[in-house]
């Protein structure tokens, strides 16, 4: 089912908590929020029980405002990696937020109440600054797959759910029983950004990493924006040479040189997304 | 984004056969294979394409062959399958009607990928006329496959037939 509307009785609340939600989340005070986002989480999980068999619409609305919990709670662990420089984990946490989204997408009027057109924006420019570019597309030949709502195969005539789709309270997915791995390639523009080549980096040195536009971008405060710009330093021999081991960067012309220009990106806070 | 018209001679004789016996469905074809995997493929998600169209349109989609293999891939290359109409139809409707149904297909179901304009999706449509047939290949950003197929494009097309 698509076209869901969030009735308005549900405005007063979502509005005041995601104000609050919001300053925990400016303040960094990660773990206060994901504690009180996993409360709001049960409250939602407990009103679609209680009203999957019911009332089908209602439930659908819970799912959805779920989805933007999840999402700010996801976005918080998100910048919990970053604090780590756990740079891939974070990666996977990007697109979880991404999947949150689709659910909020699902509401008619949720851009509004949901600001998930500022969110989109904003881990699309997040996700820029990682150094992931091309992605693994797994090329599987699928022998038996089953609905999750009907627990038919989808190609079963009596199978009327489309995947992604919400069915009294349940997103349904297709769950893959048999298959075999036929080849992979190198994509663009994956379905599943999941799907990168790991890339092996000092945790002790990120700036001097592949990851180091994102490590700049972590020092910015959460929901703001950021500015990228060029910038032309002097590295001492010593941290030339670090740099270089980290990035792959021929060192052997500059080998006599005190002070060797780099050109690094500078990462700073621009306005507010919400 | 590039919009391929190819004149193509015949069609393989069971997809031939279907759309004789019923000139008014949207046939879904398989990709002949995939790499050394030999046989009929349809995408993964085959069966949703299909509900798509007959949850909200008046036509009727239908699998040329029971799809007992699904070719899934992280890619946007093959996500549905060959959309074989027949030129009666597609003179009758009009070919706009069909564009807009995978275009309304990708909206729902990948909303935001939808609007990206760096998002590339590949699909073919293929009319069966009386004498030849054509195929119609897409390559291009899915929020640019309405305006590819201009009024000219279609005229184009229909006098091709
Ligand atoms: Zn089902």
């Amino acid at each position: 089912m698509r076209n869901i509307t969030i009735d308005k009785k549900f405005f007063k609340e979502i509005i005041e908590k995601k104000k609050l939600f919001y300053k925990q989340i400016e303040k960094e005070e990660f773990d206060t929020a994901i504690s009180n986002l996993n409360k709001e989480t049960k409250k939602c999980q407990a009103a679609v029980k209680q009203n999957c068999d019911t009332d089908e619409i209602l439930c659908n609305q819970y799912v959805i405002i779920n989805c933007f919990w999840g999402l700010l709670r996801n976005y918080c662990k998100f910048w919990r990696f970053l604090g780590d420089n756990e740079f891939q984990a974070s990666w996977n946490l990007l697109q979880d937020c991404f999947g949150n989204i689709r659910g909020i997408d699902m509401a008619s009027n949720g851009k509004e109440l949901f600001d998930s057109d500022n969110f989109y924006k904003h881990l699309l420019n997040i996700e820029k600054l990682y150094p992931y570019k091309m992605f693994i597309s797994t090329e599987l030949i699928v022998k038996k797959i089953i609905c999750s709502i009907c627990e038919k195969s989808p190609y079963d005539n009596d199978c009327n759910h489309i995947k992604g789709e919400l069915y009294a309270g349940k997103f349904c997915i297709n769950i893959v029983k048999d298959a075999e791995l036929i080849g992979s390639s190198f994509v663009e523009n994956p379905s599943n950004k999941r799907c990168v080549i790991l890339i092996n980096y000092d945790k002790s040195k990120p700036r001097y990493s592949s990851f180091g536009k994102v490590w700049q971008f972590s020092k910015i405060t959460p929901l703001h924006e950021y500015i990228i710009k060029p910038k032309k330093v002097l590295l001492k021999q010593k941290e030339f040479l670090e740099y270089a081991k980290a990035l792959n960067v021929d060192k052997e012309q500059v080998k006599n040189q005190r002070f060797v220009p780099v050109t690094f990106y500078e990462v700073t806070k621009s306005t507010s997304i919400i | 984004m590039t919009l391929k018209i190819i004149e193509i001679n015949n069609i393989d004789e069971i997809t031939e056969s279907k759309l004789e016996e019923n000139p008014e469905q949207i046939l879904l074809v398989p990709n002949s294979g995939w790499r050394e995997e030999k046989g009929a493929l349809y995408p993964s998600e085959s069966a949703d394409f299909k509900k798509h169209i007959n949850q909200n349109s008046e036509y009727k989609a239908e699998f040329v062959s029971e799809p007992t293999k699904l070719l899934s891939l992280n890619s946007f290359d093959a996500f549905i399958p060959l959309v074989v109409l027949s030129a009666q139809f597609v003179q009758n409707i009009g070919i706009k009607v069909i564009v807009g149904l995978i275009v309304s297909y990708l909206q729902n179901k990948y909303t935001r990928i939808f609007e990206d304009s760096n998002s590339n999706v590949k699909f073919t449509l293929k009319i069966k006329g009386k004498k030849k047939s054509l195929d119609l290949e897409y390559d291009g950003p899915a929020s640019e496959i309405n305006s590819t197929f201009t009024p000219e494009k279609v005229s184009e097309i229909m006098s091709k037939l």
